[in-house]
């Protein structure tokens, strides 16, 4: 990759417009099934004084708030899928939650390459590369093998509202 | 004689006048801002970079800065074109060879924050009402080729938050006199969505020495940080200040009259509170709907309610005259008797913190006495008679005159001049 190219790309996706409301819901006749959700998670204060955090649904959100962006998965079919790759581009107002999983891959130049947040750099304003960090994560990855007829699962990331 | 001769010295010695303007150090007023808080914004930024101011009125377009990246760009000898579509309002589309990409890269998110509706402009977080959307697009191979889907798309609006700061732009304490001061505050929105803020100003504040008349407040309208009677806005109540956009502060004005009665070194604090005017709670208290676009609005770690203080420190200076003789008779002695000289000293002592300008000190020759030529001296240096050609003059007609200029509070200065009984 060289850095010319990740630069366009970065300039790409920052510039993806954003995307209709509308839900969009997969053909039925599809034997995999998407499903995403966002929570919010909050910190409640027990009868006991102690601290514990439960995630709600995100009815009232401010910056610095952290979500748990989900997204529940499920081959339908009797068939196995192999392949399978999801995808998910952060939504520009939030940023990756800084104890996001390290082994999590993702994208700090609009998806053109993928790695660890530990491998990876970007150029900053100055052009020197630095290590890339949370705040610069701009899609996250999940790559399963196959899945097998009727199994499902759910992949999760967290971040916080910028 | 003799009895005569001091009787006109004390004539004299009460006679001597000082004559001065007081002067009382000004509030130091420079707030100049230069890129200070803004800073953090990124055309701020931007602005920094290019040279060139993009906020002003025929600078506020996106065009205007789609320009100016081009001109950057060209600058830096890269083939650079941009196209841009659309206006101050609304979203616009960049499309950019290379060139312009290594341009958005330089100056990375800043830039596009800037060009894409400043989802990422704010420090304190992204605008309120700014729609957080979520989609997953998963692609897998079925045993009859690579197949996407998208999962469905999560929307989340961000809430309102409120919150304020205030803060005193006084470098310290304002040295005042009784009578008028001006008192100087700084009001942010560090909150994500626009805000108008209710301003009080309490003069009565625990510990003071005295407290002051709150006359008026004021907000900055011309923006050169100093209050200009008759060009920045008197509030009227309940005071409140325009609506601040994220990020935006407004320099206010406290205009106090301090009682005829402060004296020297008192001290007294006025606060200014700033309070949402959505409202102010505990943080976490949710006025439902109140937000932007009907979202809600969400008190912050602030309490959407903020005081500063500003401090008054009274500086009145004074000058007190004493005035003493010294008689040297012809035969040795101290004597008044005719042929005596008699050697006046009148001391000033200044008191107080601050200064006194254009203090002139004069005083009569004696009836019965002669001046003795040549004698007049301010702090031990000689003076000449003649008037003009330093600080002091003397005659037997017109006495001695010695101007000393600014004397600051805590100084004394002597004054001698001889003359001769007649």
């Amino acid at each position: 990759m060289n850095m010319l190219r990740k630069m366009v790309a970065s300039l790409l996706v920052l510039s993806l417009p954003i995307a209709p409301v509308a839900a969009q819901v997969a053909p039925a006749a599809n034997p995999v099934t998407l499903s995403g959700d966002v929570k919010a998670v909050k910190t409640v204060t027990d009868e006991a004084g102690s601290e514990r955090t439960e995630l709600v649904e995100p009815t009232k959100i401010i910056p610095g708030d952290r979500l748990i962006f989900g997204t529940d998965y499920a081959n339908n079919s009797a068939e196995p899928v192999t392949d399978f790759v999801v995808t998910n581009p952060l939504p520009n107002a939030v940023r990756l939650a800084p104890d996001a999983d390290p082994a999590l891959v993702v994208s700090v130049d609009g998806a053109q390459s993928w790695g660890t947040l530990g491998d990876l750099t970007v150029t900053d304003e100055n052009g020197a590369n630095r290590a890339a960090t949370h705040t610069d994560v701009t899609h996250v990855r999940w790559t399963l093998p196959s899945i097998a007829p009727g199994e499902s699962g759910r992949l999760e990331y967290p971040a916080i509202i910028r | 004689m003799n009895t005569q001769i001091f009787s006109n010295m004390a004539f004299a010695i009460v006679g001597a006048t000082a004559r001065y303007a007081k002067s009382i150090a000004s509030p130091v007023s420079h707030f100049a801002r230069p890129f200070g808080r803004n800073l953090r914004n990124p055309i701020a930024i931007l602005e920094s970079k290019l040279g060139r101011d993009l906020q002003t009125s025929e600078n506020k377009d996106i065009c205007g800065l789609a320009r100016a990246l081009n001109g950057l760009a060209q600058n830096q000898n890269e083939a650079s074109m941009y196209t841009y579509t659309g206006s101050v309002s609304e979203p616009i589309n960049l499309s950019s060879d290379h060139g312009a990409a290594r341009v958005f890269a330089l100056f990375g998110a800043a830039v596009c924050a800037a060009a894409f509706g400043a989802d990422i402009a704010h420090a304190e977080g992204v605008s309120a009402g700014t729609l957080i959307e979520n989609t997953a697009t998963a692609t897998y191979d079925d045993g009859g080729g690579e197949k996407t889907i998208d999962s469905n798309t999560v929307v989340l609006r961000v809430d309102e938050l409120i919150d304020v700061t205030t803060t005193s732009l006084d470098p310290g304490p304002i040295t005042t006199a009784p009578g008028e001061a001006v008192l100087t505050f700084e009001v942010t929105n560090p909150g994500n969505g626009p805000e108008a803020y209710q301003l009080t100003a309490n003069p009565a504040v625990a510990g003071n020495d005295f407290d002051t008349v709150v006359e008026n407040i004021a907000v900055d309208t011309n923006g050169n940080g100093t209050y200009d009677p008759g060009v920045d806005e008197i509030l009227t109540a309940p005071q409140t200040t325009a609506v601040l956009a994220p990020d935006e502060a407004v320099t206010v004005f406290v205009i106090v009259t301090v009682p005829d009665d402060a004296t020297d070194t008192q001290e007294s604090d006025v606060e200014l509170t700033a309070d949402a005017v959505t409202g102010t709670g505990t943080p976490g208290t949710v006025f439902a709907g109140q937000g932007v676009d009907g979202g809600d609005a969400i008190v912050g770690t602030t309490g959407a309610s903020a005081t500063a203080i500003g401090e008054l420190l009274v500086g009145v200076t004074t000058v007190d005259l004493t005035k003493a003789a010294t008689v040297a008779d012809p035969f040795g002695g101290t004597n008044a008797v005719p042929g005596s000289v008699v050697t006046f000293t009148i001391t000033a002592d200044v008191s107080g913190s601050g200064s006194i300008d254009d203090l002139v000190v004069t005083d009569a020759i004696p009836d019965g006495t002669t001046y003795t030529l040549g004698t007049l001296t301010l702090d031990g240096a000689p003076l000449s008679d003649a008037s003009g050609d330093d600080a002091g003059e003397a005659s037997d007609a017109t006495g001695i005159s010695v101007d000393l200029g600014t004397v600051s509070g805590g100084t004394s200065h002597a004054i001698t001049f001889d003359v001769t009984i007649d």
